[in-house]
């Protein structure tokens, strides 16, 4: 399997778990919106060992960021503090990336690091080992990146 | 009857809502404390009556898997009860776990429906 094959599923563990735990649904495709990147994104990627390996981000505009931390915490826009949000989106990745692997292969056990938020958006890479889907929401878009490091 | 609730997970996000899920779901709690890895939540073991651990097993420092050895080994907290919540729903995982104790198993993403169903089956006896 190459990892184009895997996009239908990196865009259903997105939906899944974005409407299940922050009662969000995707809209559809926002590859438009790529374009858009602007440096005050936040990005959160991390890195998952087992079969396969490899690194996985999100990346979401502020606004975005806000709406998805405000849905999860169940908090008002006031109280809500931009470190919220970055914490709440290394959170929505952990989920995200699990969900996708879990659904890739439910007998093996794998390993995610902490998030990390220095990330770049997406990483300079290409070829089959690499995915990236973007995605409507109802404030803004989501911005999803998968790069696989062994076969699988 | 309530119960003392350890929350162990390195999201702060998530130890919040698991926190208002438990509200939410009726579950009824004494205590309610929380710990951002293994190493924290044995420190919390030391110091607080608990009876119920809920876990998450990718963390850094000491891992859920780590915390859950060291709660197995420990004469002390044979009454625990352990529920493991992870993003990790993988066949072996669940294997591992539960041969060291773990006593149900919610996965990540959940709504408050699943996490009370496996609070009932848990503490089902307890009362």
């Amino acid at each position: 399997m190459q990892a184009i094959d895997l996009k239908p599923l990196m865009e259903g563990a997105v939906a899944e778990v974005l409407e299940a735990m922050f009662f969000i649904a995707p809209e559809g495709d926002a590859a438009d919106e790529t374009a858009r990147f602007e440096a005050d994104w936040i990005c959160s990627q991390l890195e998952f060992t087992g079969h396969p390996s490899g690194s996985f981000g999100i990346s979401v505009p502020p606004q975005t960021a806000a709406m998805i931390a405000e849905n999860f915490l169940g908090d008002e826009d006031s109280s809500l503090t931009s470190a919220q949000a970055v914490e709440v989106i290394g959170e929505l990745t952990n989920m995200v990336c699990g969900t996708l692997l879990a659904n890739l292969d439910s007998s093996q056990a794998f390993v995610l690091s902490p998030p990390r938020h220095d990330g770049d958006w997406f990483p300079a890479v290409s070829g089959d080992e690499s995915i990236f889907t973007a995605l409507s929401l109802d404030e803004g878009s989501i911005h999803v990146w998968l790069r696989i490091q062994a076969s699988i | 009857m309530a119960y003392n609730v350890l929350i162990v997970d390195d999201s702060p996000g998530m130890r919040k809502v698991i926190r208002k899920m438990l509200g939410q779901s009726g579950f009824d709690t004494d205590l309610c404390v929380e710990a951002g890895d293994g190493v924290e939540a044995l420190a919390v073991l030391s110091k607080e009556r608990v009876d119920i651990v809920f876990t998450d097993i990718n963390m850094p420092n000491m891992n859920g898997e780590e915390l859950m050895e060291r709660i197995a080994s420990t004469p002390e907290y044979k009454h625990l009860l352990v529920l493991v919540i992870s993003t990790d729903r993988s066949e072996e995982r669940m294997r591992r776990l539960t041969a060291l104790g773990a006593k149900g198993y919610v996965t990540k993403p959940f709504v408050p429906r699943t996490l009370g169903y496996a609070l009932t089956k848990l503490t089902a006896g307890c009362a």
